[in-house]
């Protein structure tokens, strides 16, 4: 009987450390910085699946594709991988990433924000786990404000609003009211405005409406009310941290860098949510986790993939970075923020300002949303950014910039 | 005793055996693949190739990018002799046997070295609408309002060749300094106790036995200006009419995965810089190899 | 005649002052943010070149935040490796394309000089895929290989070899020296000056190359300095000053590597006049 015993132990041992795997996990420009963080999730799950060891390899977020594509292609590809959707959706399409839909339980798609998973969606194949988001809120100088005589705890709400409060900023201080980060593409979207038909087949932009929100943009760049370098985001923080303009719409991360690199600016900054546009929405940046077909352990990599993107270890990330879960579970769950916020900390009042907003975020990159073939988006995206910014620097007005648009994107969608 | 002719074939062989056979590995044999794939649409996950004939050429030639990357490309040509002649005229310079010379020389080495990533932040922080150049440019009283140096399609282009004009010269100086250090130094005292002022050393001595050096800079500089990237790519990414024929082939390959396109475009250029080179020898001659 | 001299003098190092400054500016904003403490507002326009309190701690925090001294041992181990292929083989094929007579010379010449004509960006992934093949995957040499061989220095030693005067090498051949013995007696030590350079040139692309070594090494801890610093630009938290200190630290080395290779340039000449 003991023998018996002794032998199988042995071979279930054998059996069970036998098949010990390595999954290769990697993730976009999170080292150094949240290397604790990271350690301790992945030591949560091998403590949770002894046979499983996972190695974790941080690569830069410049060079990321290119490593990514070079490994794919060799046959060394990693067995989960960090990327933004517009990645996740490129990959997918050249059949570079294997599809989800068979590798989870039906009931794991609940436990993320619908929206967010649909960005990754092609063909009714699920390609990618959503990460961690961010999405954009609005920083405005109390300071700055004050001066121009404008109410610090009345931000503006619209982008109307924007635009008046910025005619004040403009001439009671000579300084530009806010930058945008404008992607003509989003401007659209966020107005309600379709991209194309139903049928994808023809441009459906060219609206009154479309007209309006160009005009807009030509305004406020006639009357410097924004940098006309139109630097985007980067601009903005720049010029943010150097007082030079009063309200930065742009990522809570963003936030972060003002308090790290311009302390005494962050010192008179106030957080408001980000204005809407009519469609009502608020476009987010959603990191997301996927599986390259060379992976040898599809259902393992999944396994590790949900646990990363569990709302327990997202709430947990959001400790440490300015980032929301995309778990439908949110930062309303925890404590510790609720406590955070009530004690006056600027981060934490941002990150549960944007949670509220997160059941209307949408991941604009993503082609079911767009509603263009994949394959066409890039070429769509880059026809109407052309025109549209053609027209805010009054090179054209803004019905001949979208006559334009309208003909490329015609001729594009019918080849 | 080996003759003379068999040793000479020794010494071709044995020391072109290894930098050849490395070179097939590394450089032609990636060439050969490029042609072949540029002929196909390429998935480079699933490797399959499907064959798609002159496809992917038309495209090229129907594509307003094209004609704008050939444009930009030919227009950055500017650049070259502007670069060449400081760099000779700054190693003419540093050439001299003055005290902290060498230290000269290695700050005017920085922007060769440092990284293009600091390159382009800092040239972009001068560019800005509210930057250094704008707000010295409006101090001195030369420009009434500020000008968009990286956005407005009139000056883009030339706001990235003045960044590769600055980081090109510490490159050439170097190489001019090694050609200038070969011209003995008794031609320029023979010359001297002749008579000779220092502009007729410069251009009766230094520019003639400096030939070599600057076909081989020229060249070079040429070859580089029309393959131009890292400026376009870090500091304006295409936008505003500076899109360059690397910046498609880049752009094709890693962004838009259509890698059949982006060597068929690489194929292509290569016939514009092979014609482009061949006119270069022919209209300079052969000067630099006589002796 | 002296007054003459003086004012050469004189207006050389005004010059030379003037060209320092336009080369450097850029450079001495990283420099002075690399001094700045926590409290200072980094982006404060007028831009402000003096720190306020200056402090070492961005340096401590670099080396600290990442194995600084590890990643400094990879890059000179790859660049070393990389300035010792670069210079012997270029120097090896461009004399037989340059001196001695024999068929194809000019030929092969030109079919080495085509590839500068055909930019392939795919090379990058089928030289991947080659290194995986012949089993370097994850190696030193696997990033020095496919660049070992510089079609650019080949160019350059040959166009100096081009200028040493045959009748040193002629003198050598009548005094009973064999071939081999003309090449290292007489004209490779000439050519010193290129040689020189050539190590300059091959020592900065080794030390600033980051796309290459990231795609086929995978062990982080063979990480050259770029790659490394690569992780100090987070979108979350780019703390400008860290980043200064760490770029300011990865060009010291070059900038003193230059700084005391010169000399060869200049004794390269002197020592080689044979009487």
């Amino acid at each position: 009987m003991k023998r018996t015993l002794l032998v199988v132990m042995i071979i279930l041992s054998a059996v069970i450390f036998g098949k010990t795997i390595t999954l290769e996990f990697w993730t976009l420009s999170l080292s150094p910085t949240f290397d604790n963080y990271i350690k301790s999730m992945i030591a949560d799950f091998e403590k949770d699946n002894p046979n499983i060891k996972i190695n974790w390899l941080d690569i830069p977020y410049g060079s990321a594709v290119q490593k990514l594509t070079a490994a794919v292609s060799a046959g060394q590809g990693p067995d989960v991988v960090n990327l933004n959707t517009q990645w996740a959706v490129d990959f997918a399409l050249q059949g570079a990433l294997l599809p989800l839909n068979n590798l989870i339980p039906a009931i794991t798609v609940k436990l993320y924000w619908e929206k967010l998973w649909n960005a990754t969606v092609l063909d009714k194949k699920a390609y990618a786990f959503p990460w961690y988001a961010s999405i954009p809120i609005l920083m405005y100088n109390k300071d700055l404000f004050k001066k121009a005589g404008l109410d610090p705890t009345k931000p503006p709400k619209t982008w109307n609003e924007v635009f008046e409060y910025s005619r004040v900023i403009r001439s009671k201080l000579d300084i530009y009211g806010f930058q945008p980060n404008i992607i003509a593409l989003e401007e659209l979207l966020l107005e309600g405005i379709p991209i194309v038909t139903r049928d994808g087949k023809k441009a459906a932009f060219n609206t009154p409406e479309a007209i309006e929100k160009l005009e807009w943009f030509q305004k406020a760049y006639r009357e410097n009310l924004m940098p006309r370098s139109l630097g985007g985001y980067g601009e903005g923080r720049e010029f943010y941290q150097q007082g030079k303009i009063a309200m930065y719409p742009a990522g809570i991360t963003m936030l972060k860098h003002i308090q790290v690199n311009s302390p005494n600016v962050f010192k008179v900054t106030d957080i408001a949510p980000h204005p809407v546009g009519k469609a009502g929405i608020i476009k987010v940046s959603l990191m997301n986790l996927v599986i390259p077909v060379t992976t040898k352990y599809p259902k393992e990599a999944a396994k590790f993939a949900a646990h990363v993107t569990s709302a327990k270890w997202q709430v947990e990330f959001s400790k440490y970075a300015t980032i929301l879960p995309s778990t439908v579970q949110g930062l309303e769950t925890s404590e510790y923020f609720r406590n955070q916020v009530k004690a006056g900390d600027l981060n934490a009042k941002a990150m549960y300002v944007a949670s509220l907003a997160m059941k209307n975020a949408v991941d604009l990159n993503a082609p079911a949303v767009i509603g263009v073939p994949a394959s066409k988006i890039a070429d769509v995206r880059k026809v109407i950014q052309d025109y549209w910014m053609k027209a805010i620097k009054g090179e054209l007005t803004a019905k001949e910039a979208l006559d334009l648009a309208e003909k490329e994107v015609n001729a594009i969608l019918a080849k | 005793m080996l003759s003379r002719k068999q040793q000479t074939v020794i010494i071709a062989v044995s020391f072109l055996a290894i930098p050849l056979t490395l070179l097939a590995i590394f450089t032609y044999y990636p060439i050969i693949r490029g042609v072949v794939l540029s002929f196909s649409e390429y998935n480079m996950f699933t490797k399959k190739a499907t064959w798609i004939g002159f496809k992917n050429y038309v495209e090229i030639f129907q594509n307003k990018y094209f004609y704008e990357a050939l444009r930009n490309i030919f227009k950055y040509l500017i650049v070259v002799p502007f670069i060449q002649f400081v760099a000779i005229l700054t190693a003419v310079l540093v050439n001299q046997d003055l005290p902290g010379i060498k230290f000269f020389r290695t700050l005017f080495y920085v922007p060769v070295i440092t990284g293009a990533v600091i390159v382009s932040m800092t040239w972009r922080w001068i560019y800005n609408v509210d930057g250094l150049l704008n707000s010295f440019l409006m101090t001195v009283g030369l420009i009434k309002e500020p000008i968009l140096w990286l956005t407005d399609q009139r000056f883009a282009l030339y706001s990235a060749m003045f960044v590769t004009f600055w980081r090109g010269i510490g490159y050439y100086m170097v190489i001019y300094l090694a050609g200038l250090q070969n011209i003995p130094s008794e031609l320029y005292e023979a010359a001297k106790l002749d008579g000779a002022n220092d502009r007729q050393l410069f251009t009766k001595i230094t520019l003639p036995l400096l030939r070599p050096t600057m076909l081989f800079c020229f060249t070079i500089s040429s070859l580089a200006a029309l393959k131009v990237f890292e400026e376009i790519f870090l500091m304006t990414q295409g936008g505003s009419g500076t899109t360059t024929m690397m910046y498609l082939i880049y752009d094709y390959a890693f962004v838009r995965f259509k890698f059949g396109l982006s060597t068929a475009t690489s194929v292509v250029f290569a016939g514009i810089l092979i014609i482009f080179t061949i006119i270069n020898f022919r209209f300079f001659g052969h000067r630099g190899e006589k002796r | 005649m002296i007054k003459k001299k003086t004012i050469k003098i004189i207006l050389s190092y005004t010059i030379l002052i003037i060209l320092a400054i336009f080369f450097t500016f850029p450079f001495i904003w990283v420099l002075s943010t690399s001094f700045k403490g926590p409290g200072e507002n980094l982006f404060s326009w007028p831009p402000k070149f003096i720190p306020q309190h200056p402090t070492l701690e961005n340096y401590i925090a670099v080396f600290k935040r990442v194995p600084m001294l590890r990643y400094f041992i990879n890059t000179i181990i790859i660049t070393t490796l990389g300035v010792i292929f670069q210079v012997i083989l270029s120097s090896l094929a461009a004399y037989p394309l340059a001196r001695l007579e024999w068929k194809g010379k000019d030929l092969i010449f030109k079919f080495i000089l085509l590839p500068l004509l055909i930019p392939m960006e795919g090379a990058l992934i089928v030289n991947f895929i080659t290194i995986l093949r012949i089993g370097l995957y994850d190696s030193y040499l696997a990033v020095v290989l496919p660049s070992a061989v510089s079609i650019f220095g080949i160019f350059l030693m040959r166009q100096h070899y081009l200028s040493v005067p045959s009748e040193l090498e002629d003198a050598a051949r009548i005094d009973g020296c064999n071939e081999f013995q003309v090449f290292w007696k007489i004209t490779f030590p000439l050519v010193r000056p290129a040689t020189a350079a050539l190590a300059i040139f091959a020592f900065t692309a080794y030390w600033n190359s980051l796309l290459w070594p990231l795609i086929v090494l995978r062990t982080p801890s063979k990480y050259p300095i770029q790659v490394g610093l690569s992780q100090l630009s987070s979108t979350f938290e780019p703390n400008f000053r860290t980043a200064s200190a760490a770029m300011i630290v990865a060009m010291i080395p070059i900038l003193t590597f230059f700084y005391f290779t010169q000399r060869y340039f200049i004794e390269g000449y002197k020592g080689a006049i044979i009487e």
